[in-house]
C-alpha cells in the first residue's frame, strides 16, 4: 500500500471510518479558530495523550505486551523537560530530544527487566515499575522549591526556533497536531514492516518465531523503547501544555486510563485508540463538571464493553468483513 | 488530571506514616531492641501481605484470572468492620474493656463474612463471565470495578478517613521477654494471621475441598466429570481469597485508618510479593511476603536515620521495588517458580 | 564415511524418577532421511525438543555439524540450519499462508530491525514463500488465512515453513498424524522430492510412510535406543518386532525399490 493509502484504510470504498477520521480531523483543525481557551486546551490534551495511545497500541495490539505502566514515559517525558528547565535550559531543540532520548534509555532499562516474564507477571511488574518511578518523582526534591509531591513548572513553553511563540495555546495546539499525524503514519509504517512481521507474529505464537529464528526478547525490547519514546515525546508535550508535571503523571491509574483509552478505541487500528482517547477526555471533562462520582458510572461501563464491545469503537465502525 | 485520586494519595501517605513509627521518640535509633521491635512488625505486615497474596495467588492459580479488585476488597473489609464495630457500640452501648474487645472480634468476624459475601456475589455477576476472556479483558474489568468500588466506599462511607481504636484489652504493650515490650495488638494480629496460614495449609493439602481446588488448578474437564460443579468451586475460590483480603484490611485498620484507597498500595505490594516469590507458589509468596514486610519496615525505620528524613522515605518506599529488579535481574522467573508449592 | 550432520551422544532426560530419554546415541548422515520409530512413551518427542532446544537435558551431547549445541538457545539452532515442524502444528494463526512462509524466509534474510517499507512489498520474500508453497501444494491457498486452513493444510504449511529457513536438518515430528489416506501419499511423494536435498530426522508412527522413506531407521523404546539400520534389517530384527513391530497389526509394503 502506498503512503497516501495509508489514511484510506486501503479500503475500496469509503465508509463510516473515514467519515469519522475526517470529521475528527476538521474538529482538531477548526477548534483554535472557533473554540475558546479551555477548548483548545481539552483538543490538545486529546492530541496529545492519543500519541501515547498510539505508542500503547503498538505494544499491546500489535505485540500482545499489556503493559499497566506506560504513564511512566509520560511522566518521564515531562521530568526531563522540567530539570532541563530548572537547569536554565529551555530551548525545545534540546528538550523535547532529550525528553525522547531518556524515555527511550527508561523503556530500555525497565524492559530489559520485566520482558523476561510472561503474562500476568508483565502486566504486575510494569505496574509496580510505574509506581516505582512514581515514588522515586515524590521523593526526590529539585531545589528548595521545587520537585517532591509539589512537582515542577515550566515557566514558559519551550521555544523551538525562536520564530514561533508556543505560548500562544493555537500554535502549540497545531504543532501537537502535526507531530501526532508524523506519529501515526511512522506507527502505521512500523507495524506493517518486517519488524512489525516479527512482533505479530509473536504475539499470536512466540515459541513458533523463536523456532524460525527470531530473538523475540530483542524484538519486544525494541518495540518496547520505541514506544518509550513516542510517549516521552507525548509527555514533554504534555508537560508544555500544563506548563506543570507532578508525580501524578506516573500513577498507575494513569496507565490503566490509557489502557482503557486503547481498548474502547480499538486495540491494533492506531486509529482507534485516538477515537479512545477523545472519548475518554471527553467523559472526564465533561461528566467529572457534572458529577464528582463519575466513576461510579464509568466503572460498569468498562466492564460492560469489556464483557461485550468486540474490537471496540474502531470495530464498530469497520465494515464487516467478507472473507 | 487526577480529582479522584487527590484523597487516595493523601490515603497512602497517611497510611505509610502511620504504620511505622518514628524511631526519634525513642532515644538512640539503632538499638538492639528497636531494631528486634521494627524485625517484629515487618514479621507482621509481612503475614498480612501474604493473607492478601495467598488469595491472589490462589485465584489466579486455580482461575487464571487477574484481580486488580483485590485492593478493594481489602479497603471494603476494613470498612464493613470499622461500621461493624461502630454498630455493635451503638447497639449494644457496652464500653467496658472486656466486652468492648469482644465487640472487636465480632465487627471482625462480621466485616470478613460481609467480605466474603461481596466477593462471592462480583464473582458469581461478574467475573464469571470473564473467565473465558484474555487477561486483558479480566484486566480491564477489574479495574473498571476498582474504580467503581472507590466511588461507591466514598458515597457509602463519606471520604474523610474513619478512626478504629484498638480493642482495649490489647492496648498495653505485653512483656514478651524480660524487659522486651511489644505492641500487644500487634502480636495479637501476628498470631491470627499464623493461625490462618496454618488453616489455610491445612485446608488445601488435607481436606477434600483443598483436593478439589488443587484438582480444578490442574485439570478442569476432570474436576467437571467427577460430578463437581466448578462453577461453585470458583466462587469458594474468589469468596475464600476475598476472606482472606477482607481479614488483612479489617485488622491492620487500628494501625492505620480505614479510608477510601488504602486497597491499592497494599496491592502493588502483593502483585511484587507475587512476582518475586515466584510463579504459582504459595510457598514462594509466604517467603516473600515476609522478606518484603521485613525490608519495607526496616528501610522505613533504618533509611531515614542513615539518610535523613528527606531522601530516607523516598528510599524506603523504593527499596522494595529495587529489591524486585535485583530479583528479577537474576532470576526473571521468581525466586521459587515453576509450578512447586 | 562422511562427517554426521547430527550426533547424538548419551542423551539423557529425567522427569523426577521416569527416565524419559536414556543415554540415547545417534548419528544422522547428511542427506539422508533417517526415521526414529518407537511406541508411545518411548521418548521420541522428548528427544526432539531437546534437539530443537525447548528442553535441556540431564545429560549427554548434542553437536551439529561439529559444533556442540546441547545448550544453545532455540532461535540460534534455527539459525544454524535446524528447522523443525510441530506435531500439534503451530503456525501463525493470524497471518495467511504466505505472510507465514515469508516470515520463515525473512529470518534468514538477515536482520529484521527493517521499520519503514512494508513487509508486503519486500518481492524477494514473497517470490520464494509462493515458490515453496507452489511446490508443497498449497500454491492456490497461499492468501487463506491460516485459521481458515485445514489441519492437513496446516501441516504442509509447517513444513513449507521450515524449508522456508533452508535449513541444514530438517526435524519432522509426525508429518502425518491425523491425515487421510490421500494425505498422505501426497506428503509421502512430497518427502521423496525432499530426499537427497535436504537431511531429514523424521518422527512417525506411519509405517508406509517410514518403510517407504527412510534410508535408515532407529527405534526407540522405553528412552532407549535398540536398533538402528536399514529398513529391511529393522523389518527382521527380532528384538525390534518382539519389543515394537510384531505387536502391531500393520500391513508393511515389501522393500520397494523405487526410492
Amino acid at each position: 500500500m502506498k503512503g497516501p493509502k495509508a489514511f484510506l484504510f486501503g479500503a475500496p470504498r469509503f465508509d463510516l471510518r473515514h467519515v469519522v477520521v475526517a470529521a475528527g480531523l476538521v474538529i482538531l483543525l477548526i477548534v483554535p479558530v472557533v473554540g475558546d481557551a479551555y477548548a483548545v486546551r481539552v483538543a490538545s490534551r486529546i492530541v496529545i495523550l492519543a500519541m501515547i495511545a498510539i505508542s500503547l497500541d503498538i505494544l499491546l495490539g500489535y505485540g500482545g505486551l499489556i503493559s499497566f505502566g506506560h504513564a511512566m514515559f509520560l511522566g518521564s517525558g515531562g521530568y526531563v523537560v522540567g530539570v532541563l528547565a530548572f537547569l536554565g535550559i529551555q530551548n525545545g531543540l534540546v528538550a523535547y530530544p532529550a525528553a525522547v532520548a531518556l524515555s527511550i534509555l527508561l523503556a530500555a532499562l525497565v524492559g530489559y527487566l520485566v520482558l523476561r516474564t510472561v503474562g500476568v507477571y508483565f502486566i504486575m511488574i510494569t505496574l509496580a515499575f510505574a509506581q516505582m518511578l512514581y515514588y522515586v518523582a515524590n521523593g526526590v526534591r529539585i531545589g528548595e522549591n521545587y520537585g517532591g509531591d509539589e512537582g515542577l513548572p515550566l515557566a514558559g513553553r519551550s521555544p523551538l526556533f525562536g520564530l514561533v511563540d508556543f505560548n500562544d495555546p493555537a500554535v502549540l495546539h497545531y504543532f501537537c497536531v502535526i507531530i501526532l499525524a508524523a506519529v501515526l503514519f511512522g506507527s502505521y509504517r512500523l507495524v506493517n514492516s518486517r519488524f512489525g512481521r516479527v512482533l505479530q507474529a509473536a504475539k499470536d505464537n512466540e515459541r513458533r518465531v523463536r523456532s524460525l529464528g527470531y530473538n523475540t526478547f530483542r524484538y519486544r525490547l525494541v518495540a518496547f523503547m520505541i514506544s518509550g519514546g513516542i510517549a516521552g515525546l507525548a509527555g514533554a508535550l504534555h508537560m508544555n501544555l500544563q506548563k506543570f508535571v507532578s508525580p501524578d503523571e506516573f500513577h498507575w491509574v494513569i496507565s490503566g486510563d490509557l489502557l482503557i483509552m486503547v481498548i474502547v478505541g480499538g486495540a491494533k487500528s492506531l486509529i482507534g485508540p485516538i477515537i479512545g482517547t477523545a472519548v475518554f477526555v471527553f467523559l472526564e471533562e465533561f461528566i467529572s463538571s457534572i458529577t464528582e462520582h463519575w466513576m461510579i458510572v464509568f466503572g460498569p461501563l468498562l466492564i460492560l464493553v469489556v464483557m461485550f464491545g468486540r474490537g471496540g469503537i474502531y470495530g464498530f465502525i469497520r465494515p464487516k468483513r467478507d472473507d | 488530571m487526577l480529582p479522584a485520586w487527590e484523597g487516595a494519595r493523601k490515603a497512602g501517605r497517611i497510611a505509610r506514616a502511620r504504620r511505622y513509627r518514628r524511631p526519634t521518640d525513642r532515644g538512640d535509633p539503632l538499638s538492639i531492641l528497636l531494631f528486634a521491635e521494627q524485625m517484629l512488625n515487618g514479621v507482621q505486615f509481612g503475614i498480612m501481605l501474604f493473607l492478601m497474596a495467598a488469595g491472589l495467588t490462589l485465584i489466579f492459580g486455580i482461575m487464571d484470572f487477574v484481580n486488580l479488585t483485590h485492593g478493594s476488597l481489602y479497603m471494603m473489609g476494613a470498612f464493613f468492620g470499622a461500621k461493624a464495630l461502630q454498630w455493635l457500640l451503638e447497639l449494644t452501648g457496652w464500653t467496658g474493656s472486656t466486652t468492648v474487645t469482644l465487640l472487636f472480634a465480632v465487627a471482625v468476624l462480621l466485616g470478613v463474612l460481609a467480605t466474603v459475601l461481596l466477593g462471592a456475589i462480583i464473582e458469581r455477576g461478574i467475573f464469571r463471565r470473564l473467565y473465558l476472556g484474555s487477561h486483558l479483558d479480566h484486566v480491564l474489568a477489574t479495574f473498571g470495578l476498582l474504580l467503581f468500588f472507590n466511588e461507591f466506599a466514598k458515597i457509602l462511607f463519606g471520604s474523610e478517613p474513619i478512626n478504629v481504636p484498638k480493642p482495649p484489652l490489647l492496648i498495653a504493650p505485653v512483656e514478651i521477654l524480660p524487659g522486651i515490650n511489644y505492641s500487644s495488638y500487634r502480636l495479637a494480629i501476628t498470631v491470627v494471621g499464623v493461625i490462618v496460614v496454618v488453616g489455610l495449609y491445612l485446608l488445601i493439602s488435607r481436606t477434600r475441598i483443598g483436593m478439589l481446588i488443587r484438582a480444578g488448578a490442574s485439570n478442569r474437564e476432570m474436576v467437571t466429570g467427577l460430578g463437581i460443579n466448578i462453577n461453585r468451586l470458583y466462587t469458594v475460590v474468589f469468596a475464600l481469597g476475598a476472606g482472606l483480603a477482607g481479614l488483612a484490611g479489617i485488622m491492620t485498620t487500628p494501625l492505620t485508618s480505614v479510608q477510601v484507597g488504602i486497597g491499592e498500595e497494599i496491592m502493588i505490594l502483593t502483585f511484587v510479593v507475587i512476582v518475586i516469590g515466584g510463579i504459582g507458589s504459595i510457598r514462594g509468596a509466604f517467603i516473600a511476603s515476609i522478606v518484603i514486610g521485613i525490608i519495607d519496615t526496616i528501610g522505613r525505620f533504618l533509611l531515614p536515620a542513615w539518610f535523613g528524613y528527606t531522601a530516607g522515605p523516598a528510599l524506603a518506599s523504593m527499596a522494595i521495588y529495587l529489591a524486585m529488579a535485583a530479583v528479577l535481574f537474576f532470576r526473571p522467573s521468581g525466586l521459587f517458580a515453576a509450578g512447586r508449592g | 564415511m562422511a562427517e554426521a550432520t547430527l550426533r547424538i551422544e548419551a542423551l539423557t532426560k529425567r522427569f523426577g524418577a521416569l527416565i524419559a530419554n536414556d543415554h540415547v546415541d545417534l548419528d544422522v548422515l547428511p542427506g539422508e532421511l533417517h526415521a526414529i520409530i518407537g511406541p508411545n512413551g518411548a521418548g521420541k518427542t522428548t528427544l526432539i525438543s531437546q534437539l530443537a532446544g525447548e528442553l535441556a537435558p540431564n545429560e549427554g551431547r548434542i553437536i551439529f555439524n561439529g559444533r556442540d549445541i546441547t545448550h544453545m538457545p532455540s532461535n540460534e539452532r534455527a539459525l544454524m540450519g535446524l528447522a523443525r515442524s510441530y506435531q500439534i502444528t503451530s503456525v501463525v494463526t493470524s497471518f495467511t499462508a504466505l505472510d507465514n512462509v515469508a516470515l520463515a524466509a525473512q529470518a534468514i534474510d538477515g536482520h529484521s530491525y527493517r521499520f519503514w517499507r512494508p513487509a508486503r512489498l519486500v518481492r524477494h520474500l514473497n517470490d520464494k514463500a509462493a515458490e515453496i508453497l507452489n511446490e508443497i501444494g498449497l500454491g492456490a491457498r497461499q492468501n487463506v488465512l491460516a485459521s481458515n486452513m485445514s489441519h492437513g493444510e496446516h501441516r504442509q504449511l509447517e513444513i513449507a515453513m521450515a524449508l522456508a529457513t533452508e535449513p541444514k536438518l530438517l526435524l519432522l515430528d509426525e508429518p502425518t498424524a491425523g491425515m487421510g489416506p490421500a494425505a498422505t501419499e501426497g506428503m509421502i511423494g512430497y518427502l521423496r522430492s525432499l530426499k537427497g536435498r535436504l537431511t531429514i530426522l523424521l518422527i512417525e508412527h506411519d509405517m508406509d510412510v517410514v518403510f517407504t522413506l527412510a534410508d535408515r531407521i532407529s527405534v526407540l523404546v522405553n528412552g532407549g535406543r535398540i536398533a538402528t539400520d536399514t529398513p529391511d534389517k529393522i523389518r527382521e530384527d527380532p528384538q525390534v518386532r518382539r519389543a515394537y513391530l510384531g505387536d502391531k497389526a500393520v500391513s508393511l509394503r515389501p522393500a520397494a525399490k523405487d526410492a
